[in-house]
C-alpha cells in the first residue's frame, strides 16, 4: 500500500526562504544603491574638480596675460633703447651697414603665430589610450605592442 | 490567550501606523508651509548665480610679434555688507589706500537698500593697491588675536579681472586707439575692430551644483590681431617727426610709410600723441577728433604733390609725353584768372620732367586745361580723390574733389586743382593714389591689419587692389621722370646708395576769409624707393613750418632721414648690392 500524502515543507523553512528572498532583494537593491552612490559621488567629485580646474584655467590665463604684458614692457622699444644706451650701442648708419649674400635667406617675414600654436599642441599630445576603442587597445596588448 | 496577544499586536500596530501617519502629515504640512517656501527660495539663491562673462580682449601685435596692446589684472574692490564689522574702519582704510573720499565711501556703505548684499566701491584698482589692502587686512587679523583691535576690514572683497594694457605707451597710439573702462574701443584699430577684439560677452547661469558643471558655456576670448606696423620703424618715425617739428618750428605733422606693392602700412606717426596708459588725458591733448590721426582724419590742400597725379593722367591719356616742350612765360590765364609759379618767375622752355623738377604751376595748369575737365576729373576720381580709401582705421575722412556740375565748381578750379589747390585729400589718400605710379599702374588699398589669430590659427589678409588708373608704361615712365627730377632740385631728399622718386609740395593755407595766407604753408613730400623695385612709400606733412615755408627745405630732408631709417630697419640693401644679387641669382 502506497502512501500518497503530499510532502509539505516545514513552515520555518518556507519563512526562511521568504526572508532569504527578501534579503537577497534588499542586498541587490543595496548594491545598486551603493553603486549609484559611488558613481554619483565620483561624478560630483569630478564636477568639483572641473570647477576647480576651470578656476585654475581662468587664473592661469590672467597670470599669463600679466606675464605677457610684463615681458612686453621689459622688451618695449623704450626699455630696449635704454639698455642699448647703457651698453653704449647706437643705431648703425646706412653707410656703416655691410650686406653679405646668405644662400637660402630671403629676408625677415612677418610673424606667424600659427606655427607656435602647432608646436604647443605637439608637446601636449594625448596618449592614444584616450582615443582608441577597448578592442583596439586589447588587440595591441595581445600583439604585445606598445600603445604609444 | 492568542486573542489577548492579537489585541496587543493590533494596538501596537495601530500606534505605529498612527505615528507613521502623523509623520507623513507633518512632512506634508512642513513642505506646504509658508516657511518652506521661504526656505526653498533661500535655497534657490545658492543653486547658482547669473554672471556676465566678458571674454578677454584680443591682443594686438606688430608684424614682428611685439605686443602693442595686451591685458593685465586689475581688481574690483567691494564689500559684502552683512560681513562688515566696522564701517568707519572700512571706509577709512579704503579711502586712504585707494584714494577715495572718506565721507562718500562711508555714505555709500551706510545708504544701501535692505536687500542689497554687495556693494562695489572701486574698480580698476591696481595689484599694488590690493596687495597693500591685503597686507593691512593681515596685520589687523594678527593684532586681533592678541588684543582688542578696533580696526577691521572684514567684509572687503577683491574681484580680479582683466583690463587693457599698452606696454609701448605712446608708440603707435594714433593707430591703435584706446579702450575705455566700459570696454569700448575708441579711435584706430581698437574702434575699427572693436567687435572682433572684444569677443561676444554672454550672460550665463553658473550652477553651484558640480554635477551641472557642463552646463557652463565656454566663452571664447576676443580675436588677436597682427598689424602691418613695424614697431622699430614706427618708433623711429615718431622720433624723427617730433625732432622735425622742433627743428622746423612746425605746428603739427604726420609721417606715414606704406609698402606700395601691397598697401601694408609700416608706420604712421602723427602729432600730438596720447599715452594710452593714461587715455583720460585725451581732452587736454586734442581739440577735435580729426587731430587724433592726421594721416587719415585730416584732409588738407596737398599742393604740388598733386602734380604727380596730374602728370600721370596727362601721360596716360596721351596729352603729353616726357619730351613734350612747354614754354613758361611766368603767367597763364584761365577763365579770367592768372596762374603764376611759386616763385612768380618764368622758366622758359621746359620738358615735362623740367615741369615736375621745378614744380611749375603754369605748366601743370596748361596740362590740365589741355586734358579738359572730363578727362582730368575722371582720372582724379580713378585715383580715389574725393572718396575714403577704405583704410581699416576708424574715422577716415574722404577729402573733397569738386567736379563740374557741383555748385561751387568754377572753370578756374581745373587749373588750380592740377597743382593741388582747391582740392583736399588726406595723406593716406595721396599715398593710395601714388601707389599706382610706384606699383606698375596698380593702385593698392592701404591697410593696417596683417592677420588675425583665432582658435590657434592665423589668418593673413591678402592685399587688395583699388583699381588701375594708369597703364604700366605710364607708371614706369613717370617713375623715371620723378627719380630724375628729384636729383638736382630736391637734393635734400636723396640718400646715398639708393635711387628714389618723389615730389615736394608747398601749399599755401586757405584762410577763413577765402584767400590764401602768404606766410603760412603746409610742407609735404611724397616719395618712394628703390625706383627699380619700390618697397616703401613715405609721405611727410609738416603743418605751418616757421624756419622756412618751403617743402624742399623742410619736408624733403625729413623724407630723406626717414628713408635712411627705413632701408636700415627693413634691411633693404643699396641698389648696387641688389643689382649684384640679381645678377648672381
Amino acid at each position: 500500500m502506497t502512501d500518497n500524502r503530499p510532502i509539505l515543507q516545514a513552515s520555518w523553512r518556507v519563512r526562511q526562504q521568504k526572508i532569504g528572498a527578501i534579503l537577497l532583494v534588499l542586498v541587490g537593491v543595496g548594491m545598486v544603491a551603493a553603486l549609484y552612490l559611488s558613481l554619483a559621488s565620483q561624478a560630483t567629485l569630478l564636477g568639483r574638480e572641473i570647477q576647480y580646474l576651470e578656476r585654475e584655467i581662468s587664473s592661469t590665463r590672467e597670470e599669463s596675460a600679466n606675464l605677457k604684458t610684463e615681458l612686453a614692457r621689459l622688451l618695449s622699444y623704450e626699455a630696449s633703447q635704454a639698455r642699448s644706451d647703457e651698453l653704449l650701442f647706437r643705431p648703425a648708419k646706412t653707410t656703416e651697414v655691410h650686406y653679405i649674400l646668405v644662400p637660402g635667406y630671403d629676408g625677415v617675414h612677418p610673424v606667424d603665430f600659427s606655427a607656435a600654436e602647432v608646436s604647443e599642441a605637439d608637446i601636449n599630445f594625448l596618449p592614444v589610450e584616450y582615443s582608441q576603442s577597448l578592442f583596439e587597445w586589447a588587440s595591441i596588448q595581445v600583439r604585445g605592442g606598445d600603445s604609444q | 490567550m492568542r486573542k489577548a496577544f492579537a489585541w496587543r499586536s493590533f494596538s501596537l500596530a495601530s500606534i505605529f501606523a498612527m505615528i507613521g501617519i502623523v509623520i507623513v502629515v507633518q512632512m506634508a504640512r512642513i513642505q506646504l508651509s509658508t516657511e518652506a517656501a521661504e526656505f526653498r527660495e533661500e535655497a534657490d539663491r545658492y543653486k547658482g548665480w547669473v554672471e556676465n562673462i566678458y571674454p578677454a580682449r584680443g591682443e594686438i601685435y606688430d608684424r614682428n610679434g611685439n605686443l602693442l596692446a595686451g591685458n593685465h589684472s586689475v581688481y574690483e574692490v567691494g564689500v559684502t555688507l552683512d560681513n562688515i564689522e566696522n564701517t568707519q574702519s572700512v571706509a577709512s582704510i579704503l579711502s586712504s589706500v585707494l584714494d577715495l573720499d572718506y565721507v562718500d565711501t562711508l555714505n555709500a556703505i551706510n545708504n544701501v537698500d535692505d536687500e542689497q548684499i554687495y556693494l562695489s566701491l572701486m574698480d580698476y584698482a591696481s595689484a599694488e593697491e590690493v596687495a597693500e589692502l591685503q597686507r593691512i587686512q593681515g596685520d589687523i587679523e594678527d593684532d586681533s588675536a592678541s588684543d582688542e583691535a578696533y580696526d577691521s576690514l572684514a567684509g572687503v572683497n577683491f574681484r580680479e579681472h582683466l583690463a587693457r594694457s599698452y606696454p609701448e605707451n605712446t608708440i603707435a597710439s594714433n593707430v591703435i586707439g584706446f579702450v575705455n573702462r566700459s570696454g569700448r574701443g575708441y579711435f584706430g584699430v581698437e574702434e575699427k575692430y572693436n567687435d572682433l577684439l572684444a569677443g561676444v560677452p554672454v550672460q550665463v547661469w553658473i550652477p553651484a551644483d558640480p554635477n551641472r558643471v557642463e552646463e557652463i558655456p565656454q566663452v571664447p576670448d576676443g580675436t588677436t590681431l597682427i598689424l602691418t606696423l613695424d614697431r622699430e620703424l614706427q618708433a623711429r618715425t615718431e622720433e624723427i617727426l617730433d625732432q622735425s617739428l622742433y627743428n622746423y618750428g612746425a605746428k603739427a605733422g604726420t609721417i606715414a610709410i606704406m609698402d606700395p606693392r601691397n598697401g601694408e602700412i609700416l608706420a604712421m606717426a602723427s602729432t600730438p600723441r596720447l599715452d594710452l596708459s593714461n587715455y583720460s588725458a585725451y581732452d587736454q591733448i586734442f581739440d577735435n577728433v580729426s587731430e587724433y590721426n592726421r594721416a587719415i582724419n585730416m584732409p588738407y590742400e596737398p599742393g604740388s604733390v598733386m602734380k604727380i597725379l596730374t602728370m600721370a593722367a596727362a601721360l596716360d591719356s596721351g596729352v603729353v609725353t616726357p619730351q613734350t616742350s612747354y614754354t613758361d612765360t611766368g603767367a597763364y590765364s584761365v577763365s579770367g584768372a592768372t596762374i603764376r609759379n611759386w616763385d612768380r618767375k618764368s622758366w622758359g622752355n621746359q620738358d615735362m620732367t623740367g615741369c615736375l623738377q621745378h614744380s611749375l604751376n603754369i605748366c601743370l595748369a596748361w596740362i590740365a586745361v589741355e586734358m579738359g575737365p572730363d578727362s582730368f576729373y575722371d582720372y582724379m576720381s580713378e585715383f580715389g580723390l574725393g572718396h575714403p580709401t577704405g583704410v581699416d582705421l576708424s574715422g577716415e575722412a574722404g577729402g573733397r574733389l569738386k567736379v563740374p556740375g557741383d555748385g561751387d565748381w568754377y572753370p578756374i578750379d581745373l587749373a588750380t586743382n592740377s597743382f593741388g589747390q582747391g582740392v583736399t585729400a588726406t595723406p593716406i589718400q595721396m599715398m593710395m593714389a601714388a601707389s599706382a605710379i610706384a606699383n606698375d599702374g596698380e593702385m593698392v588699398t592701404p591697410h593696417i591689419l596683417y592677420g588675425m589669430l583665432r582658435d590657434g590659427q592665423q589668418y593673413d589678409f591678402p592685399p587688395q587692389t583699388a583699381g588701375t588708373p594708369i597703364s604700366k608704361e605710364t607708371a614706369n615712365t613717370l617713375n623715371e621722370m620723378l627719380a630724375n627730377s628729384i636729383v638736382g632740385e630736391d637734393d635734400g631728399a636723396t640718400i646715398s646708395g639708393y635711387r628714389l622718386a618723389g615730389k615736394t609740395g608747398t601749399a599755401q593755407i586757405p584762410t577763413e576769409f577765402g584767400w590764401y595766407s602768404s606766410d603760412e604753408t603746409n610742407a609735404s613730400f611724397i616719395g618712394w624707393g628703390p625706383v627699380d623695385d619700390p618697397q616703401f612709400m613715405i609721405y611727410v606733412w609738416l603743418e605751418r613750418p616757421t624756419t622756412s615755408i618751403w617743402a624742399s627745405q623742410t619736408a624733403a630732408p625729413v623724407f630723406a632721414e626717414i628713408a635712411e631709417e627705413t632701408v636700415r630697419i627693413l634691411d633693404i640693401p643699396p641698389d648696387i648690392i641688389r643689382m649684384q644679387y640679381a645678377v648672381e641669382q
